[in-house]
């Protein structure tokens, strides 16, 4: 008898360590130019971070398992909580002493580990409606809660990972089907063209996955309804209901809608070339014209100091990450684990494309941080700790 | 997932891949964006000069009751400056320093007020005066970064209650928590309405884009930007009456002391003075340290608001209270008399009376008032005992504010066991104690402005109200009327037990022994009560509560004279002229009200003196 080779995992731990420096290294820069001493404030948050990762690492899985509904419901009054006491310049913290913490934050870590505790049960069967609607609830209720802080971007991650996490752990696709192409079609009844596109592949889609013949032209029917009466609410409004509902679905938009950001974001990135301008040499990071340089937009830094170089090392070092952590989530013999790991990777990468595409001008401005690398305690925080909890759950339980 | 039949690899695949596609766009992008089109970028950086201004909106004004402008804007130079430039050229620095008079380290606390941002103009000066804006103007090619912005400066068109108008000033680091929307340096109400209703006042600020040459001077608007126009904050329609006010304030002109008028039904303030005070514009101009010190240190405290601020014992305006407390309580009915030879005895302490001489035998209620009869309060007080006393008594809710809309109102106080109990120690307080508060000396506080709406309780039949400045909310379409409106709490006294004190009320000014007879006006009949306050340090300080017409109160109000020594002689005059002047009743009425309500009390006067004839028999 051989004993076996205690294997550990350090993918994980290394390329998280990586990100972190190039984001320091980041930060450094942005808080020079502004001054602010978020560097040092970052250095504090990382210690912490750091006994956060390690905790979680160490943790039994039968113990995050045990405390996963609880912690949710602790989660949910949290969010209640910092409605009613919320400070900060968007109400969206909650004063612990000279610390703040963003609930939000933290929601996002607390879905996940609520619904991979729901799918990991055998009796979830996700073909019962009624599971479907349980599914549907863990997630409604914290997207709310975040949603009318109001914080529509981090809200938003919530229904993504959800989706993610549903898919892994076995939603059936005539459902996804069912739930995605209606907000499809609203997206696409801007264009005509678009829409019926978009219900045409929703159709055959659904045809494939198992509905129907004559239910699929109702479906077909009630797709093109909702495409036709979208555009037509939107002119109903009145044209400041309109520009509330726009505040709302974007308060951090620039009120010109010039997109004042976006275009200083464009210009520090793309003055930055293939090698960068170097460290500490970034004259629009210097000069005060990025806006937010050391929280939403610390990716801009990175382009025009590192250049095309830096950026794509950054975004394949995140690839990595995310790629290992699916490989861990294939790997582990417990639901519950994998399915938390798939969410955590999954709201990492999502993150990641949402920040780094609107620093490039190709997604609206949305308030997500750059997990990592954006100064913010919160998030910091709550990225570490996940990063700990999926590197403990990879390296237990793993398959021969 | 090894071992579980729900989990089908192919679909970690899937999530995979759609990650990989989506990184893929992203390094496509910024590829677009830092090789292909990396040129355009670059030049645009070398020649970013953008930059974002703040435009300030206009801050609302505030008129009075009648629509008369009480407080304007008018523009001002703001001298600002970036702190880089001043980083880059050191003798901009010093031709700064010697043309403004600023010391060093002044400059550089101000020039440092936004820590983190080293390109955004700071408000060094306000107020420029014009000289030294052509002085710097002259210079300002040479001197890039500093820049003059209008900024609106408050102006009063009338010297009145600086205090309760309040001021506006620069928002302090150390104040941010009270502004939730506003940024340090911002131009915020720190006192007075100013303060209660910035949110309203401020306004939305709007942005535009400029465009900067390399050493910050402005070129001009930035190139495809358009300004977002700030909107204009709310104007306040005040309560307050003008002419009202200008009399009060003339009438306490050289004394100190406090006015509070208000309409009993509404809450509605319609004059509110404080003396001595400040010309209102001490703050709107900058304001020297020493001349701020001279402020702070006189000894007649200018800048307490005492119509809120100020604490005073009730004296006897407090009788109207101790004897709704009374007959509520049924511990007296209006049969229930006593015997004032000039004073009582408890124990080895003589307790006076204020007419020395006595009240006589079997004085009631309606005397007691009228002639303020203290031993009457006294034995009063006795008989109901301190808890029944404080039961009934709080129900005029003295030891809370009034919840006006101006910042740091004070509270009264009213003793209560546990009060007194605290105070000397358990139990280890007399019962003179309770004689004493019990005519509204000792422990017993009010301010001015609760004797005002105590006074507008007595008129209104037992609500107590809460008083409010701001009346309205003006924007350039709407009216709209601020929530707190119509507050008023229901004291819970029968209403009979109100008639009677008002009827008493009435005697103090009309009755035979009154004592503010001579505040009789035929043309209308006027409730009132005197009241002096004992003051340890010097001269009594006189108080008077009244509210007029009697029979339809259109105003309550209260005066209190610091070292007035008596209610009656200098605070009701003051009170009797306030009530004239709103009424409207000047010299040309008196004839026709005269004869008719000299009637009608001659009538009164008759009737109640047969009934005691009645009474005797």
């Amino acid at each position: 008898m051989r004993l076996r080779r205690l294997e550990i995992e350090w993918i994980v731990p290394l390329v998280t360590i990586l990100l972190i420096s190039v984001g320091m290294v980041a930060l450094y820069s942005a808080s020079k130019a502004s001054g602010g001493g978020f560097f040092e404030r970052q250095l504090i948050y990382l210690a912490i971070g750091l006994v956060f990762a390690v905790t979680l690492a160490l943790m039994p899985d039968r113990i995050t398992f045990a405390f996963s509904y609880i912690g949710y419901v602790f989660i949910l009054l949290l969010l209640v909580l910092v409605l009613m006491v919320g400070t900060g310049p968007t109400g969206r913290w909650i004063g612990l002493g000279t610390f703040h913490i963003q609930p939000s934050e933290l929601g996002k870590l607390a879905v996940i580990i609520a619904l991979a505790r729901f799918f990991s049960d055998r009796r979830t069967d996700l073909r019962k409606f009624k599971n479907i609607f349980l599914m549907a609830q863990i997630a409604i209720i914290p997207f709310g809660l975040i949603l009318i802080e109001p914080d529509l971007g981090t809200s938003l991650v919530i229904p993504v990972i959800t989706g993610m996490i549903a898919y892994w752990a076995g939603f059936p696709y005539l459902a996804l089907v069912l739930a995605v192409s209606p907000i499809a079609v609203m997206i696409a009844s801007i264009n005509p063209y678009a829409l019926v596109v978009v219900i045409g592949i929703a159709l055959v889609l659904g045809y494939f996955t198992g509905i129907r013949l004559h239910l699929a032209m109702l479906w077909g029917v009630a797709l093109g309804i909702i495409g036709w009466l979208t555009p037509r609410l939107w002119d109903h409004l009145k044209p400041y209901q309109r520009q509330r509902l726009m505040t709302f679905v974007n308060p951090e938009a620039d009120p010109l809608g010039s997109g004042y950001q976006i275009i200083q974001s464009k210009v520090a990135v793309g003055s930055g070339e293939f090698w960068g301008k170097g460290f500490l040499n970034g004259s629009q990071t210097h000069r005060g014209f990025l806006p937010e340089q050391h929280t939403d937009f610390i990716f801009s830094v990175i382009g025009e100091e590192f250049g095309f170089a830096g950026a794509t090392i950054v975004l394949i070092l995140f690839w990595i990450l995310i790629v290992r952590l699916f490989i861990l989530a294939r790997k582990t013999k417990s639901p519950f684990s994998s399915l938390c790991i798939v969410g955590i990777a999954s709201t990492i990468s999502l993150q990641v494309v949402v920040n780094v595409g609107m620093t490039i001008g190709i997604m609206p401005v949305t308030g997500l941080p750059l997990p990592l690398l954006s100064y913010g305690g919160s998030s910091l925080l709550t990225t570490m700790a996940a990063l700990g909890l999926a590197t403990g759950m990879g390296t237990r339980y793993r398959g021969s | 997932m090894n071992g579980d039949s729900r989990f089908n690899p192919a679909r970690l695949v899937h999530i995979g891949i759609l990650f990989t596609i989506l990184f893929i766009v992203l390094i496509v992008r910024l590829y677009r964006l830092q090789v292909v089109q990396a040129e355009i970028y670059l030049r645009h950086s070398e020649t970013n000069r953008a930059r974002v201004i703040e435009i300030p909106p206009l801050r609302g004004l505030m008129y009075d009751r009648n629509g008369k402008l009480l407080v304007d804007n008018f523009p001002s130079y703001t001298l600002f400056v970036t702190p880089w430039t001043i980083d880059n050229d050191p003798s901009i620095r010093d031709t700064l320093l010697k043309l403004t008079g600023i010391d060093n380290d002044e400059f550089e606390k101000r020039l440092r007020r936004i820590r983190n941002n080293r390109y955004t103009p700071v408000r060094i000066l306000r107020d420029v005066p014009f000289a030294l804006y052509a002085a710097i103007e002259e210079r300002r090619v040479h001197m890039p970064g500093v820049s003059f912005q209008m900024e609106p400066k408050r102006s009063y068109p009338f010297h009145i209650a600086p205090h309760s108008l309040g001021h506006i000033g620069e928002l302090k680091e150390r104040d941010l928590a009270q502004y939730p929307k506003q940024k340090e340096g911002d131009i915020v109400g720190l006192r007075g309405l100013e303060k209660t209703w910035n949110d309203e006042l401020t306004g939305l600020r709007g942005i535009k884009y400029i465009e900067v040459d390399a050493v910050g001077r402005i070129i001009g608007p930035l190139v495809g930007t358009n300004p977002v126009l700030p909107q204009p904050g709310n104007d306040l329609i005040l309560s307050i009456d003008l002419q009202l006010q200008l009399l009060a304030e003339e009438l306490l002109k050289g004394k100190a002391g406090a006015v509070v008028c208000i309409e009993p039904a509404t809450g509605d303030v319609l004059a509110i003075v404080s003396k001595p005070d400040y010309p209102p514009e001490t703050f709107a101009n900058v304001l020297s340290r020493d001349d701020w010190q001279k402020l702070q240190e006189d000894p007649g405290k200018p800048l307490l608001h005492r119509a809120v601020q100020g604490v005073y014992p009730p004296g006897s305006i407090f009788k109207m209270a101790m004897l709704s407390a009374g007959l509520e309580s049924g511990v007296i009915d209006t049969n229930w008399s006593v015997t004032c030879v000039g004073g009582t005895q408890l124990g080895r302490r003589w307790f006076k009376c204020w007419k020395k001489s006595g009240h006589g035998k079997d004085v009631i209620h309606n005397l007691a008032i009228e002639s303020s009869c203290d031993v009457y309060f006294y034995l009063l007080g006795s008989k109901l005992g301190i808890d029944r006393y404080y039961d009934l008594i709080s129900r005029f809710p003295f030891d809370r504010r009034t919840g006006i809309d101006l910042v740091h109102e004070s509270a009264g106080l009213l003793p209560s066991r546990a009060y007194l109990d605290k105070k000397y120690g358990r139990n280890n307080w007399s019962e003179g104690i309770i004689y004493n508060i019990s005519i509204g000396q000792g422990e017993t506080l009010v301010t001015p402005l609760q004797s005002a709406v105590y006074a507008s309780a007595l008129a209104n039949g037992g609500w107590w109200i809460k008083p409010h400045i701001v009346k309205e909310l003006k924007n350039e379409t709407e009216l709209i009327k601020p929530e707190r409106f119509s507050d008023r709490i229901q004291m819970g006294f029968n209403p009979e037990v109100m008639t009677i004190v008002r009827d008493d009320m009435l005697r103090v000014t009309e009755g035979k022994y009154g004592t503010a007879g001579w505040l009789f006006d035929p043309r209308v009949h006027v409730a009132g009560k005197t009241g002096t306050a004992q003051n340890p340090h010097g001269e009594d300080h006189a108080l008077f509560v009244a509210f007029a017409p009697f029979d339809d109160p259109q105003i309550a109000l209260a005066v209190v004279i610091e070292h007035g020594k008596h209610g009656s002689t200098s605070a009701a005059p003051i009170a009797y002229k306030l009530i004239r002047q709103y009424l409207g009743l000047d010299e040309h009425t008196w004839r026709v009200y005269r004869s008719k309500v000299l009637t009608e009390i001659a009538n009164r006067r008759a009737a109640e003196e047969s009934n005691e004839e009645e009474v005797q028999e």
